[in-house]
Parts: structure tokens; C-alpha cells; sequence
């Protein structure tokens, strides 16, 4: 007999079966001293009852003692496994564990207007509603694919779990089973030792089922094997229908900075997880809501498309561009939802470290302002370049939190101050450029931005002549295998000449110390490096991350001093544009999230209260939002998971009482889109050892109860208690209680 | 005859005739219930008949007294009965054989002891045999006779009587057999003897001595002196109870053996009651909660009814 306890620690509670043993030993301890001359009558009757009064007292005792042990038990919670000779002695109740598949897959259609989620909630509040909370019934949801797994407390009693059921999200993440069943086992389980039914409901998706291995096995070997339970698996029913579906799997923009005012290109695929052709399919592309395009499309069977359609945001700021399909068996993934932000034109401020006169070309950032703004009349900029002499820098947060980007060009060094401020700004999520030239100290750059993090790798000694009288000794750019996508234009071999202009001096850049011991250094990326005559490459363009900011390191000079390539503006302008792009471009993961995830976000300002709308429509606000500061902005954390797919709104008012609007997004996982599921046999293999049931239950008028219980003995014990209670009493009201020992 | 608490040890009082005792006794005799012998004339039966005797005086008559001796005369004359005391008519002699063992002193916490019931009970009796100008003598007993004193028909012996009763202090065991041996020796002439005793011993030797009174033709009277206590055994503490006589000791609670102990108390009562009727002694219980004064008169009344009726 396997006995176990759900409370094993109130156990020393059967220390206090001593106590009756103790009062009985005080007791005996007082008592009247009476002389009595009738001696002989007196031990006559002792005699007489001697054996009877040890018995009866003994009796008494035992009954005491056997009242604070069960006391004692019962408290403990004992339990039985379903196959122990006690089982029948446990109690009636009931304990079901339902672990509801609210996977993306679920919203599937199994009848006309009726979802498979709404199959199972229809079985759920059933199934529940059978249950009986007089006799102590309870119930653990546990909902695969949703942000919170348990919606109800583990054990709520049947109203709870009704409550709950009505709350619960759409169906849209991803069923992770086998963390359903660790949850069973490590805290279902622990909560409640009885006998746990189990029940599955699921659509059986291979995605979620295939490759469990056999860790979903042993997690529910683990839980039957205390307290015993059952298992079994219920299929949704699918009326017999084959899935028909096609799904947007992406969706995204071709700029990876969008500009308000220009062309954007945006790309989706789409796929047939069908083995027919399905009818004609209709693509509709909506731009803020509004559809702006149209394309009827045609796709294989179990193939893919790629469609793309070349809008323009007029407005900068945040904006929605959606990609909706026909209607089918999965509306889930027959829309996809991209939030990005538009911008005007980024202002970039160049820290001139060598200001020349008059002639902006003469100034060590000269070439890359003019390649950042030709000021030509009738080409608009692409970005706003504002330059500004290293000594006018106010080294104060406020100032770089006026850019969108900042160039360092030929700076000796940054005071202590105006290092710490950068640095600040970086972390912040403000991207950094930096060229180097004659006058870098490279001891000072080590000290004030080398220990702020804000080098990806250290400044060398000088190489190559910065006179270029050698003639033919200098260095052209390479990009490494496989080219860095912000470089990619240059990987053309068309383009590739352009690579050919001349750098006469650099500075070597040497990897960064390790920052502790035995730490490993970080490594940057490079992204172009130096090659001389003879094949030797040494790094020339490096990237690294400071909190959220990039640093990009150039070897060389931003000016002439040191090579051509700003006399090159075929590269030149190009390369800088591409670099200030890529430093300047959103990350789309941050605007847009899987269904059911809480986005972190990065805000201009310090939010004091935000609204969330819905795709649904729904409105929550939050006060108080949590955020990290940063500088001038704020690392948002907002506590609202994005439940349903779509478009979201997010209205922040700030401290400095402005408000501003932020576009977010939440996309099903385009892998639901599978609707195909496995068969027995891969249950089978995947529930190894653990006996199971599948398919539904039959519908009965009471919840079905195996032989025996739950598996708790308290009841039971409980009532042991009560029998033994009563006859103390009668016992001893019967002897004359209380009793006491014989001399 | 008052009660005074006395507290273990300390010094008896002096034990003085309860005047309520004496009131209510002061119609009753103590009349022999067969021929006795006495040395003074009295009204009881002398067992010498034929005797020439003379009168001697007239005293009252009271209920039980010989008709033939009713002096008619004064009665015509006074209007008032009067019995004739002749010469040869027998005085009583009654012996008080008092138990004064260790039993004899429960309880021991205050309140008035067996022995001071039997005091009283003795005192009245002395008091009534000596109204009579009969003889009252005096034994104390434990194991043996302890204190003895002859037999007096002057009033004033009442007083060495309870001086005696008085003195003596509870002590020692109990051994009725030797001690009815020794005064059926001590007596010469049968008389009444009054037994007051707790009596607990063997019944056996009880017996034996009572057949050894009753074999010298003395009239026996058995008053069992008994504390409420021992009759209905209200303890309900535990309680370690401690022999009196023997060193004997049980840590009990007392309800469990509450009837047990009764029961076993009834049958030795049964079997004493049993001991002396057959033997024709005189069997009365008292029960020392109960009034000494209601007690003594409720069954002096009932023997002299039962002797009257006798003839």
C-alpha cells in the first residue's frame, strides 16, 4: 500500500498523541489521601475489577491516543493510489485536470459559424457544469497556446472555472504540450494529491504533437504515479470536414527605413497547406484600414507565393499595413497586420572634431554632410545633417536627444562629460557613427569612450601614410562572405569597382580587452575591411551595441585627409546612406509581436498613462505604465499581452503633457496554418508507459466515477475520528470517565 | 451529649450527655430481654422464683413492667400507677463494651468520628441503665480490654463512665473474639451486654464471641456503629485511600469501584445481621449521620415492644 500525504509536514501533529498519555501520567499525580477503616470491602472490589479497570482504562486510552493520531492523519492529507485495497475508502470527490488546446489552429471552422474552440468550450461548460461543488469537485484549466496557461487557480471549484471559461482569449499562439504536462506534474500535481483525471482537448495538430518525444510520457508518469489518475485525449470533432486553407505567412516592408512621402514595397507570402487548389483567392491590401489594393491570386497545392504592392505613407509616424485573404476554413491566418513607423527626414548631428573655414568641405565632416544633403533645389534631402564644431558640444543628454543619429568625424576626444552623455544617448537607442583621422587620441578615445562601452573594438596605432606620397601603397574596401545587408548594394558585382577607392591611412583596430576574467570578449561584426596589394585584410568598418544603440567604427577618415573615397561620390554617398539607413532603421519586432506577448517598447518622453486599443475594438487603459528611463526616452514595458491578431492603437500621454500615438501589431504564428494532425500511432510513441483513453467521453447524466475515489483518505479518516470520538465518550460516561489507573 | 470537631491528635474533650439524647430517653429502660441476674432489686426478671421477699419500695411504673407487682392501692389512691420493689427483685447489670480501635476513628478529618458516636450512644445507655438504679459498667476494647470499670448503680458513676469514654483516643487493631472471650470470663453474673462497635473483622470470630456471651445466658446487644461514609461511599476523586488498622493503600478512582465495594459491604453486613439473630443477639445498625437521639429511641422502643409483646 502506497500512502502518501499532500501535507506530510502536519504528520508532527501525531506527536500530540502523547498528550493523553501525559495527562493520564499527571493525573495520577492528583488525588485525595483518605484514612478509611472499611479496607478490606474496598480492596475486595479491587480485586474483583482489577483486570476489568486495566482493560477499561486501556481501552480509554487507546481510543484518546487513536483520535489526536487520525486527527493528525487526516490533516496530512493521505492519499492512495487507484489500485491500493484502501482506494474505496477514499472520498467521492471529483478532481479534473482540463488542458484546452487554445492554439491558433483551434479558430479552424468545424461547422458553419462554429469554430473548434467553441466546440470544446461547449464540451468545457458541460463537462464542468456536471461537477458538484457541495461535494468538493475541482477543477485546473490549463489553456496551451494562451499568455496565461492557468486562467482559473489550480483546483477552482466548477463556478470558477465556468467564470473562466468566459474570459478566455481567442485561440492564436502555439500549443506547447509538453509544457502543459510539466505543469501538471510540477504544480498540478504538488496542489493536488488525489486521483487526477486528465483531460486533452485538442485538435491533435502535428505541429504541437509530432515531435514531443518522449518527455510527454514520462511528465504524466510522473503524475499518476502519486495519487493515481486518468488520462484521456479527446479529438475535436471535425464533422468530417478536410481542412481547406491558405495563410499569410509574412508580411513586411522592403524599406528598412520607411519615409513618409516615398514609395514603399511591401512583400507577403502566402501558402496552400492544402492538397487542392483552392478556389480563386482574393488578396486585399489595406493601408490604415483602408484597402489600397487588390490582387486575385492562384496557388498550387501545398505551394507558396510571393505578392508584393508599392504603397506610400504620407504622414510620418505610425501606420498599419494589413494583408487579408478570402475567407476560409482558418481565419486566423488569413490576415497579417504589419505596424511600422514613417518617418520625415532624420536629423543627424556630425561632431566635427577638425572645423576647417569658410568651405564646408573643409571640415572634417564637410564630404559626408553634403553626401547626407547635396543641397540640390528640387531634390529633397533624405536626411537633415547638422554640424557642429567638437567644442560647441554641450555634452548634455537633452542636445543628442534632438537627433536621430550622431557622426563623430576626426574628434581627439570627448570630455568626461560629454563621453558620459553620448553614452547615455546610445543606450537610449541613439545609433552612432564614428570616423576617425589625424586627430584622434586614441589614448583619450580609450579612456572616455573605449571604457563607456561605446567602442566596438579598440583604436590602434596608425598604418598605412597619410600623405599618400607613397603612391601605391594603400588599401581599398572588401566586404566579407557573405556580404552585410546593410553593404548588400555593394555586392553587386556591377558595383563592385566602386570598392576600388584608394584609402591611404587608417588606424588598426584592435579587439576590445576581455572585460573580466575568464569572460569572453564581445566580438563585433564586421562589415568591411581593408585589403591591401597582396590579399591582407585588416577590419575597416566594424559594428557593435551599446544597450539599445548600434556603434558603427570606420578605420579611416570622413574627410580626404586619410583616403578618396569621399572623392568617390558613386561610393561615397551611397555607402553613407546605406550606413545612416541601417543605423536608423526600426527593429519591426519591436512594433510588432507574436499573438499573446506584451511588447517592450522604446518611447520619446516619460508616459504617465496609456490606452491600448484592440483590433476587436476593446479599450484598456493602463496607469501608471512601468517603464525604464533612458535618457529622453523610456523603455516602455507594457503589461497588456496583445491577445488577438490584428491592428493595435497605443495612445501615451506624457509627462510634458503631449501625447503621442504608436502603431502596434500582433501576428499569428503563420505555422497554425497547418491543420494536419497526427495519428494514433504518434500518440501512441509519444504517451509510451502511460495508459490513455482516446476519444470522447460518453455523455451521462453524472460525472462518470471509476471504482473508489479520489484517492483521499481524509474523509475517510475523518469519520474514523467521529466513530472514536463517540465511543470515548460513551465509554467513559459509561465507566464514570474520567478513568484513571490502578495502583 | 454535643459534638466537637476535633482535629487528629489533639486532645479529646470531655464527652458530655447529650441533652437531647437524654430527654428522649428518658421514657425507656434498657429491659433485659431474658432472666438476668442483678444484685439489686430491679423489675427484671429474677431468675429466682418462690423467694420470699419483702417490699421495699414503690417506683413508677413504666410500660413493660410485671402487672402482678402494680401496687393498686397507691393507684386507687393517687390515681398514679406504682410498681412494688420487693426485696429478692433482681437488678439489672448491663456492660458497655466499647470499641476504641484505629477503625473506630474515621473519619479523620474533623468531623465526628465512629468512636464518638459510640460514645454517645454508650454515655446514653449508662445514662438510662443508671435512671434505673441499674448497674452500668464500662469496657474499652482494641485488640484487647483496655480500660474497664465495674459495674456502678450509684447516678454518680455516669460521670467515671464518660471520663473513661472521654480519656481514650482511637488506636490499635481489632480483635472481637479475644476480647468477648475475656469479659464472658469477666462477668460473673449474666446481665446485658452491649456491644458498640464498628464490628470490622472476621464475621468467624464475632460469632465465636457472641456464642461464648450468649452461652452464660447474657443478653446481648450488638449496635453496629457505621460512618455514612462507609455505607454509601460518596468519593468520586481519585483518591488513595489508607488502611486505619493495616498498612494497606489503593490509588483508585472511587466511582469504579463504588459497587463493587457496596456490594461486598452488604453481604458482610448480611452475614453479621446473620451472625447475631441466630445467636439471639440484639442487631442494630447506626448510621452516624443519622441523630443519635431519633436512633437510640426508635430501637430502644422497638425492643421494648418486641420484649413486651413477648411477655
Amino acid at each position: 500500500m502506497n500512502l502518501a500525504f499532500g501535507s506530510p509536514w502536519m504528520l508532527w501533529g501525531a506527536a500530540l498523541v502523547a498528550a493523553p498519555i501525559l495527562i493520564h501520567l499527571l493525573n495520577r499525580r492528583r488525588y485525595v489521601v483518605v484514612p478509611f477503616a472499611a479496607m478490606r470491602f474496598l480492596l475486595t472490589a479491587f480485586r474483583q475489577r482489577r483486570r476489568r479497570l486495566r482493560l477499561e482504562n486501556l481501552l480509554l486510552l487507546v481510543l484518546r491516543c487513536l483520535i489526536v493520531l487520525l486527527a493528525a492523519l487526516a490533516m496530512a492529507l493521505p492519499f492512495v493510489p487507484e489500485g491500493s485495497p484502501l482506494a474505496a475508502l477514499s472520498g467521492g470527490r471529483r478532481e479534473l485536470v482540463l488542458v484546452v488546446d487554445r492554439s491558433g489552429s483551434m479558430g479552424r471552422l468545424v461547422a458553419p459559424g462554429v469554430s473548434a474552440a467553441d466546440r470544446v468550450v461547449e464540451s468545457l461548460r458541460r463537462r464542468i457544469g456536471a461537477l458538484s461543488e457541495e461535494r468538493g469537485d475541482a477543477v485546473t484549466l490549463i489553456c496551451m497556446g494562451s499568455s496565461e496557461m492557468l486562467p482559473a487557480p489550480i483546483g477552482a471549484t466548477p463556478s470558477m472555472a465556468l467564470a473562466a471559461l468566459d474570459g478566455l482569449p481567442p485561440p492564436s499562439g502555439v500549443a506547447d504540450v509538453l509544457a502543459a504536462a510539466r505543469l501538471v506534474a510540477d504544480r498540478v500535481r504538488p496542489a493536488r494529491p488525489g486521483r487526477l483525471d486528465v483531460v486533452i482537448l485538442s485538435d491533435l495538430q502535428r505541429l504541437s504533437w509530432a515531435d514531443v518525444g518522449s518527455a510527454l510520457g514520462a511528465a504524466f508518469a510522473a503524475t499518476f504515479a502519486e495519487g493515481g489518475g486518468t488520462l484521456r485525449i479527446e479529438p475535436v470533432d471535425v464533422d468530417g470536414r478536410e481542412p481547406a486553407n491558405v495563410g499569410v505567412q509574412s508580411l513586411a516592408a522592403l524599406e528598412p527605413l520607411p519615409r513618409a512621402g516615398e514609395p514603399l514595397v511591401f512583400s507577403s507570402v502566402i501558402r496552400n497547406w492544402s492538397e487542392t487548389e483552392p478556389a480563386a483567392v482574393e488578396a486585399r491590401w489595406l493601408l490604415d484600414g483602408v484597402r489600397v489594393d487588390t490582387q486575385h491570386l492562384a496557388l498550387p497545392p501545398l505551394g507558396t507565393l510571393a505578392v508584393e504592392s508599392r504603397q506610400r505613407l504620407d504622414a510620418p509616424g505610425g501606420h498599419h499595413v494589413a494583408f487579408t485573404l478570402s475567407p476560409d476554413d482558418l481565419p486566423l491566418d488569413d490576415a497579417r497586420t504589419l505596424a511600422l513607423v514613417a518617418h520625415g527626414q532624420p536629423r543627424v548631428l556630425l561632431v566635427d572634431g577638425a572645423p576647417g573655414g569658410a568651405d564646408p568641405l573643409s571640415w572634417a565632416s564637410g564630404f559626408l554632410s553634403l553626401a547626407l544633403d547635396p543641397q540640390q533645389p528640387g531634390t529633397p534631402a533624405r536626411f537633415e545633417p547638422v554640424t557642429l564644431d567638437v567644442g560647441r558640444l554641450e555634452g548634455t543628454s537633452a542636445q543628442f536627444a534632438d537627433f536621430d543619429a550622431v557622426v563623430l568625424c576626426d574628434v581627439g576626444a570627448l570630455t568626461d562629460e560629454q563621453a558620459e552623455a553620448l553614452a547615455r544617448a546610445v543606450e537610449a537607442g541613439t545609433p552612432l557613427l564614428l570616423f576617425l583621422g589625424p586627430n584622434v587620441e586614441p589614448q583619450l578615445w580609450a579612456a572616455r569612450l573605449q571604457s563607456r562601452g561605446l567602442l566596438p573594438m579598440s583604436v590602434g596605432p596608425l598604418r598605412g601614410d597619410p600623405s599618400g606620397s607613397s603612391g601605391e601603397d594603400y588599401v581599398t574596401l572588401a566586404l566579407p562572405e557573405p556580404p552585410p545587408p546593410e553593404l548588400l548594394l555593394f555586392a553587386d558585382p556591377r558595383l563592385a569597382v566602386l570598392l576600388q577607392a584608394p584609402v591611404f591611412a587608417w588606424r588598426e583596430l584592435v579587439p576590445l580587452p576581455a572585460p573580466a576574467e575568464g569572460a569572453a570578449p564581445a566580438v563585433p561584426r564586421l562589415l568591411a575591411s581593408f585589403v591591401d596589394a597582396l590579399g591582407h585584410t585588416t577590419p575597416a568598418l566594424v559594428e557593435g551595441r551599446l544597450g539599445r544603440g548600434r556603434v558603427l567604427l570606420c578605420a579611416t577618415s570622413a574627410g580626404v585627409d586619410w583616403s578618396l573615397l569621399p572623392r568617390h561620390p558613386a561610393l561615397w554617398v551611397p555607402l553613407v546612406h546605406e550606413l545612416l539607413t541601417t543605423l536608423l532603421a526600426d527593429d519591426p519586432s519591436e512594433h510588432n509581436v507574436p499573438v499573446g506577448q506584451q511588447p517592450a517598447l522604446l518611447v520619446d518622453g516619460w508616459p504617465q498613462a496609456a490606452q491600448l486599443t484592440f483590433p476587436s475594438g476593446a479599450v484598456v487603459p493602463v496607469e501608471h505604465p512601468e517603464g525604464e528611463r533612458l535618457g529622453s526616452r523610456t523603455r516602455l514595458d507594457l503589461p497588456v499581452p496583445l491577445d488577438e491578431a490584428g491592428a493595435y492603437k497605443l495612445e501615451l500621454s506624457l509627462a510634458d503633457g503631449s501625447r503621442t500615438v504608436l502603431a502596434l501589431a500582433a501576428q499569428p504564428d503563420a505555422r497554425e496554418g497547418d491543420l494536419r494532425t497526427v495519428d494514433d500511432a504518434v500518440l501512441a510513441e509519444a504517451l509510451a508507459g502511460v495508459p490513455y483513453v482516446l476519444g470522447a467521453e460518453l455523455q451521462e447524466d453524472g460525472p462518470a466515477r471509476a471504482a473508489g475515489g479520489d484517492g483521499s483518505l481524509a474523509q475517510a479518516m475523518l469519520w474514523a475520528l467521529l466513530a472514536c470520538a463517540l465511543a470515548e465518550s460513551l465509554l467513559a460516561r459509561w465507566l464514570g470517565a474520567p478513568r484513571e489507573g490502578v495502583a | 451529649m454535643a459534638d466537637s470537631p476535633r482535629s487528629p491528635g489533639a486532645e479529646r474533650r470531655a464527652v458530655v450527655l447529650d441533652p437531647k439524647v437524654a430527654e428522649r430517653l428518658q421514657h425507656l429502660t434498657l429491659t433485659a430481654s431474658r432472666a438476668v441476674e442483678g444484685f439489686l432489686a430491679g423489675r427484671h426478671k429474677s431468675p429466682h422464683r418462690g423467694v420470699s421477699v419483702e417490699f421495699v419500695e414503690r417506683r413508677g411504673y413504666v410500660p413493660g413492667d410485671d402487672l402482678r407487682h402494680l401496687d393498686w392501692k397507691a393507684y386507687a389512691r393517687t390515681d398514679r400507677l406504682a410498681i412494688k420493689r420487693y426485696e429478692e427483685e433482681t437488678n439489672l447489670e448491663c456492660t458497655l463494651v466499647v470499641d476504641a480501635s484505629a477503625s473506630m476513628g474515621y473519619p479523620t478529618d474533623g468531623r465526628p468520628t465512629k468512636y464518638d458516636h459510640a460514645s454517645q450512644a454508650a454515655a446514653a445507655l449508662a445514662h438510662l441503665v443508671l435512671l434505673e438504679r441499674d448497674g452500668a459498667a464500662l469496657a474499652l476494647f482494641d485488640h484487647q480490654l483496655d480500660r474497664v470499670l465495674p459495674a456502678s448503680t450509684s447516678p454518680a458513676h455516669l460521670q467515671p463512665v464518660l471520663l473513661a469514654l472521654a480519656e481514650r483516643e482511637p488506636a490499635g487493631t481489632t480483635d472481637l473474639s479475644a476480647v468477648l472471650g475475656r469479659l464472658v470470663e469477666r462477668i460473673p453474673r449474666p446481665g446485658i451486654v452491649v456491644v458498640v462497635s464498628d464490628l470490622l473483622g472476621e464475621v468467624e470470630t464475632l460469632a465465636a464471641g457472641l456464642a461464648r456471651l450468649r452461652a452464660r445466658n447474657h443478653d446481648v446487644i450488638v449496635l453496629h456503629v457505621l460512618h455514612g461514609d462507609e455505607l454509601r461511599f460518596p468519593f468520586d476523586r481519585l483518591t488513595r485511600f489508607e488502611g486505619l488498622e493495616e498498612p494497606q493503600r489503593l490509588l483508585v478512582d472511587p466511582r469504579t469501584l463504588r459497587e463493587d465495594y457496596l456490594g461486598a459491604l452488604t453481604e458482610w453486613r448480611a452475614q453479621v445481621r446473620r451472625a447475631c439473630t441466630v445467636r439471639g443477639v440484639d442487631y442494630h445498625v447506626l448510621d452516624t449521620s443519622a441523630p443519635l437521639d431519633v436512633a437510640l429511641s426508635a430501637w430502644l422502643g422497638a425492643r421494648m415492644a418486641r420484649l413486651s409483646r413477648r411477655g
